[in-house]
């Protein structure tokens, strides 16, 4: 689903806290509290940033800060509707664009409705409009966000704009669920359609304590708040105002206005009203998949614009970027929406030591503290300029906007998109990676040759793997592994089919295993991602009646449930399609011959590789079966964070199903010099909690152990059998234990003599080709690496058979 | 979508099939929905073994069903709020509301009435990261010099008297039976009296110093402050300075301890991602941690101006003090330390014994119970801003019997939580939970309260750094100066052996 386009649009950022829980309060599941912070950035990365409607002001990020402060990044615009009253007053006296702005206000919050959203936050001064006159809906998430207020301390809404039952349940009202519907917005759109049109700001001069009396006042009346207003508050000139206005717009002000709300209409009841009858009421077009696994075609709504004016250019082609493009590389171009709060004096927190307690009792509970004045709630707009990135990216032409992807090139071995700069950018790719993905102009340009491959896909998808060899930006992560995972079709019906709500045997335990499932992860961690890991790990056990579920699955799930966190069919196929690949036959009720013969093979290459170490660990009898068992049942998810697995998986993605026993030999080599000096307990005590590692060094080594494994050594019998045909193998990500030539794999030995052995057999094909006497296949690595040195001869061959033979 | 309580079970009924063949299912639906209406439809439709073509049929009706049931209970839920208002729930709400938006929203908040004290320390921020630090330093260490100095007189002045006092007892002692006894404590009452007189002259003097100092300070700071805005000429300050900076700080200021020993640590907590954090193993006086070397003289060392730079900052440093239930300071440790308090002039904060009225205040005549905790401020004392004073049963920690529920080790949890939340990034605090060696204390003793309180804090810093992870803390893990070098070596042993070193970086050529 993409994201809209940056347009003129301006990026907005504003800010808020949540509460602090001070005491160690504990939720029923006796873990304490998640902070507020979590939970309301779990509900924006799972509802809001989903939503997409033209009438709604795209959400983009939001980022946590110290003391439970959010930071909320979303499209924005300077015109608004109060500026309009205020200084055009009779603009709306134009029934034409008065029903027009009714129709954008009340289509954008059915689309809300459909998701559950109420707003509750509605006034002249969140109703935007871009550079066409649209209406752009501001902060219409903040009352959903907070769990309905309950994770914020101050109100949510101008009191002005809420309804009767709104004001009535009081502003302590907290609860779980939502009680209010879409009534209260229509409430809102009723009091700011009549403002719109009379072009008058209605109880100016009230204060908070007489607006809530006069709104309560309303309730002891029946029928609508407008008779009332009209007499009330309308001057003469004002009350023949609405004389003319038309029936449509007269009874829908009314009907919006009616003080009972069982009375008052749905907003979905109100957009069938004769006034809209002339507008398109489809809601359900703007949700549907318009990305690589749409089910419609995606060239339906394609538009091609082009620079008909005199406009700078890169700034043109910029604009047509998307948002959360424009604001990811804005981000790495040194903007940061925290700091800037503070820079512009916006956010002034008050020293620490000055807020802090005067006694602390042995319960917990502090007193004497300071308020700080600067967690109340300002709903100012700050404007992130985008100078500087507009800067960094001014000397693009528009060929680095719109690279040729010509499968031509990809004989002579030059990639793509290197038509111009291509020295510079060749030397960028050598720079470590750390490097290069802070690096503004280098992922912009690995992000326009993704994007553009990604359109294509799946018919690109050989250059794509070629292409993410270099690296994967990580602003595409997601999409680029389920295109490597070869991720198709209708995901979305997929996992709508499967049933995640009955209950299953196994819930119980999957229940106690999220909780302790990379709960440093901000998203992980949050209730949001609490429910989606549950869900995806239900589907799967479900749809995968033959495997069962062992702890270790939750690992696996849960990076693909991070990057997806907005799309949870796609993580879910992404497991899917991951577990055959990498760990086919793993979660077998009984998988035990599978686990032993890897681990043998695994064994096999270390003695292959590391024969001292080897020769040390078998000694001590520090097996395998002692520490790599979740290594490779969960492809290291559950030994490494999240971060450096992305670019362990990165790799790991590219290669075929025995490329993670070379990254599990190249971990051991990295810790060879601690573990040659430790005896058995100190391997395990080392081995308990892994140390840090370098990554970068792991995985590429990993690569250089793959190039130099014969490739029949690491052939398991219970490796996958691949049934998609089409797909075409890279030198990497082919299976040879299908090769219809491997000896070895039809005249497979017993797992017993596997594990007796020490070293791995080879094959005959292997053998003459490490000869030289069979050529190889062509050879690029899975990242690029300088072409290996060929001069030297690859083995000795020594034969040990008794002399009778 | 979160797993909440509270949901609601609905039945579901949709009917197919003309009318004589009409068929209806049902199907349990609880609200509000945990899966989307699609979803839902493909579960009823397995479940009851559905056929496909009546999908859309079913999922029209499932969404008009939901729909409606959503409407139904918000709409009794407004009319439940709006049916019960009568005059004095109206006054309530008008309340309610007027208070959340006034306490809570910058809008309706009242403009903001920045205290004295805000602004002031704004000014000493602002001054103390600028060029005339060195200035202001100087100006605290003559401060400093004065109340020294007026103690030192003090203090000669009372042994002089006591001195005196004690001769005079010595010779009554030996003039024999001459006086009666009841004479005799006259005389020592009058002795008494006469000490008392002469110490709260001492300390009144005392005071009237600190006062005229603070207000100086402070009005002189406001002041160059003023210059420094109108952008007055500041020169006549900085000369000065330039040339005396030198003596300022090539003054030995390292603390004159031979006792002291130390060891550094950084560990790595955290199972997946990991956190770095320093811990400290130190053996010394916990009260030669906070006080200025030079008996008194502080000077302007570097220690003070770091001191000085980071108290309004993000980064701020504390200590424990563990103390008995009584909330005064007449003797024992909290008497040393209130002396230390006063060897100069309390400049930001009030002094110490305000602090404590305030906390009594707070407190409200309720009594303290071990594991309740008091916090004072402070600029003047070396190495730390804050001081944590744990409440404590003395006599139950010497014994031995100490677990992990103790009400100490509970007060040293909420203690590292406030750091947390207040951005406290340097904790001392002491490792055996006692501030002076006694006999009790053996070997093992030692050993199993070390290892106790390793666990526990262990413990407390990974919970706490669970959501806070970038942030790297340092904690001091204090003993007492009569623990033995072997023993510092097996304590500082038993850290390494319990908290995870992190791996030193290896560089190679690969």
């Amino acid at each position: 689903m993409k994201c809209p386009k940056l347009g003129k649009a301006l990026l907005g950022a504003q800010t808020f806290c949540g509460i602090n829980y001070s005491n160690d309060e504990c939720g029923a599941n006796g873990l304490p509290l998640t902070p507020t912070s979590i939970k309301i950035l779990g509900r924006f990365k799972h509802q809001l940033l989903k939503l997409r409607h033209p009438n709604l002001c795209k959400y983009i990020s939001l980022h946590r800060s110290k003391h439970e402060r959010v930071v909320v990044v979303a499209e924005y615009y300077e015109k608004n509707l109060l500026e309009i009253i205020n200084n055009q007053s009779e603009y709306f006296r134009d029934f034409e664009l008065l029903s027009c702005l009714a129709n954008e206000i009340v289509g954008s919050l059915v689309y809300l409705d459909k998701h559950d959203i109420v707003n509750r936050n509605l006034s002249p001064s969140v109703i935007l409009f871009d550079e066409n006159n649209r209406v752009k809906l501001f902060e219409y998430g903040l009352f959903y966000v907070t769990g309905w207020g309950q994770d914020v301390k101050f109100p949510i809404g101008q009191l002005k704009y809420m309804s009767p039952e709104v004001i009535a349940a009081g502003p302590k009202a907290k609860f779980g669920i939502c009680n209010f519907s879409s009534k209260v917005d229509v409430w809102s759109v009723g009091l700011i359609l009549l403002e719109a049109y009379i072009g008058t700001i209605l109880w100016k001069e009230l204060t908070t304590a007489k607006t809530i009396k006069k709104i309560l006042s309303y309730l002891k009346f029946d029928g609508s708040a407008f008779d009332i207003i009209i007499k009330e508050d309308l001057n003469e000139n004002q009350q023949k105002q609405i004389k003319l206005l038309p029936s449509e717009i007269y009874t829908l002000i009314r009907q919006c206005l009616l003080i009972s709300a069982a009375d008052r209409p749905k907003i979905q009841a109100l957009y069938n009203f004769r006034l809209f009858k002339n507008f398109s009421k489809d809601v359900e077009k703007f949700d549907v998949r318009d990305d690589m696994f749409a089910s419609t075609s995606r060239m339906k709504n394609f538009d091609f614009k082009c620079n008909a004016g005199n406009e700078c250019m890169s700034d043109f082609l910029l604009e047509e970027r998307t948002l959360d493009e424009i604001y990811y590389l804005w981000c790495i171009a040194g903007g940061d929406a925290i700091n800037s709060f503070k820079k512009a004096f916006l956010v002034r927190p008050e020293p620490p030591v000055t807020t802090l307690p005067k006694f602390i009792s042995l319960e917990g509970e502090s007193a004497g503290q300071m308020r700080d004045k600067s967690n109340l709630y300002d709903g100012s707009v700050l404007i992130l300029s985008q100078d500087q990135l507009r800067k960094r990216l001014s000397n693009l032409t528009e060929e680095d906007f719109f690279p040729l992807l010509n499968s031509e090139l990809e004989k002579t071995g030059v990639s793509t998109n290197r038509s111009r700069n291509s020295n510079e950018f060749n030397q960028s790719e050598s720079l470590p990676r750390i490097i290069r993905e802070a690096d503004v102009e280098y992922q912009f340009r690995r992000i326009i040759l993704f994007d553009r491959l990604l359109l294509a896909y799946p018919s690109k998808q050989r250059d794509l793997q070629k292409e993410a060899r270099i690296d994967i930006p990580p602003f595409l992560r997601a999409k680029i592994w389920s295109a490597l995972l070869n991720v198709k079709g209708d995901i979305q019906g997929h996992f709508d089919s499967i049933d995640k709500e009955t209950t299953i045997a196994i819930d119980r335990q999957i229940e106690v295993d999220i909780p302790r499932c990379h709960q440093y992860h901000e998203l992980l961690s949050s209730p949001s991602g609490h429910q989606k890991l549950r869900r995806v790990l239900k589907a799967w056990v479900v749809n995968h009646p033959e495997y069962v579920y062992w702890q270790g699955l939750d690992s696996l799930a849960a990076p693909f449930v991070a990057l997806n966190f907005d799309d949870e069919a796609l993580a879910f196929c992404c497991l899917e399609n991951f577990i055959p690949k990498y760990l086919h036959n793993f979660f077998l009720k009984d998988n035990s011959e599978v686990i032993q013969e890897y681990l043998a093979v695994f064994s096999h290459l270390i003695s292959f590789h590391f024969p001292e170490l080897s020769n040390h660990l078998n000694e001590i009898g520090f097996v395998p079966d002692l520490y790599a068992i979740p290594w490779f049942l969960t492809m290291f998810a559950h030994v490494l964070p999240l971060t450096s697995l992305w670019h362990i998986w990165d790799t790991l993605l590219l290669g075929n199903s025995s490329f993670p026993l070379c990254l599990g030999v190249a971990i051991l080599e990295q810790l060879s010099p601690r573990l040659l000096q430790c005896e058995f307990n100190e391997c395990i005590l080392l081995f308990s909690d892994l140390p840090e590692l370098d990554i970068e060094r792991v995985v590429n080594n990993a690569i250089k152990i793959f190039r130099s494994t014969p490739k029949t050594a690491t052939y398991r019998r219970h490796a996958h059998v691949k049934t998609d045909e089409k797909m075409k193998d890279t030198y990497y990500s082919e299976e040879y234990s299908l090769k219809k030539e491997c000896l070895i794999a039809n005249d497979p030995i017993s797992l017993s003599e596997l594990k007796r052995e020490k070293l791995p057999r080879i094959c005959s094909q292997d053998l003459l080709e490490l000869l030289e006497f069979r050529k190889s296949s062509p050879s690029s690595s899975p990242t690029k690496v300088n072409g290996s040195d060929t001069s030297k001869p690859k083995m000795l061959i020594m034969d040990i058979r008794n002399p009778e033979e | 979508m979160e797993g909440l309580g509270e949901r609601l079970e609905k039945t579901f009924q949709f009917s197919y099939g003309a009318k004589e063949k009409k068929q209806t299912i049902s199907g349990k639906i609880n609200l509000p929905l945990q899966e989307t209406i699609t979803e839902c439809c493909h579960r009823l439709m397995s479940q009851q073994n559905f056929p496909c073509f009546l999908e859309d049929e079913l999922k029209k009706d499932l969404i008009i069903f939901v729909e409606k049931s959503k409407e139904k209970i918000s709409d009794e839920y407004s009319e439940s709020v709006t049916n019960t208002l009568d005059d004095s729930t109206e006054q309530r709400l008008i309340s309610e509301w007027c208070q959340s938006f006034s306490e809570e929203t910058k809008e309706h908040s009242k403009p903001e009435e920045i205290s004295n004290e805000l602004v002031f320390s704004e000014i000493y921020n602002q001054l103390i990261h600028s060029q005339l630090q060195t200035t202001i330093l100087k100006l605290e260490n003559s401060y400093a010099r004065a109340v020294d100095d007026l103690i030192s007189r003090r203090n000669v002045e009372l042994n002089d008297m006591r001195n005196r006092q004690s001769a005079a007892m010595d010779k009554l002692a030996t003039m024999g039976s001459r006086y009666t006894d009841e004479e005799i404590n006259r005389i020592t009452h009058q002795q008494f009296e006469k000490i008392q007189m002469l110490e709260s002259k001492w300390e009144s003097e005392l005071t009237a110093l600190y006062d005229k100092q603070r207000r100086e300070y402070r009005e002189w700071l406001l002041e160059v402050h003023q210059d420094l805005k109108t952008g007055n000429d500041l020169s006549h300050l900085l000369d000065e300075n330039m040339l005396s900076s030198q003596s300022i700080y090539g003054q030995d200021n390292s603390i004159a301890n031979e006792n002291r020993l130390e060891e550094s640590f950084t560990i790595h907590l955290g199972a997946q991602l990991k956190t770095t954090h320093n811990l400290r193993l130190v053996r010394s006086n916990i009260l030669d941690l906070c006080k200025y070397s030079n008996h008194g003289h502080f000077a302007a060392s570097p220690i003070r101006l770091q001191n000085s730079m980071s108290l309004y900052s993000n980064a701020i440093s504390a200590m424990v003090l563990i103390v008995d239930d009584r909330l005064n300071s007449y003797f024992g440790i909290k008497q040393d330390f209130k002396m230390i308090c006063q060897d100069s002039t309390e400049f930001h904060w009030n002094d110490f014994d305000k602090q404590l009225e305030d906390i009594k205040t707070i407190l409200n005549g309720k009594k303290l119970q071990p594991g309740d905790c008091y916090v004072t401020r402070h600029s003047n004392l070396s190495n730390v801003q804050v001081v944590f004073h744990l409440v404590t049963d003395m006599d139950t920690l010497k014994t031995g019997d100490v677990s992990s529920r103790h009400p100490v080790l509970l007060g040293y949890r909420n203690i590292i939580r406030t750091c947390f939340q207040h951005d406290i990034t340097s904790l001392t605090l002491p490792l055996l939970l006692v501030q002076d060696v006694t006999e009790q204390m053996t070997i093992s003793w030692c050993m199993k309260r070390s290892e106790l309180v390793f666990k526990c804090i262990k413990g407390f810093l990974m919970e706490l750094s669970t959501w806070s992870a970038k942030q790297s803390r340092t904690v001091t893990f204090l003993v007492p100066n009569g623990i033995s070098q072997n023993m510092f070596s097996d304590i500082s042993n038993l850290l390494e052996s319990i908290f995870r070193m992190s791996n030193p970086v290896v560089v190679s050529k690969a």
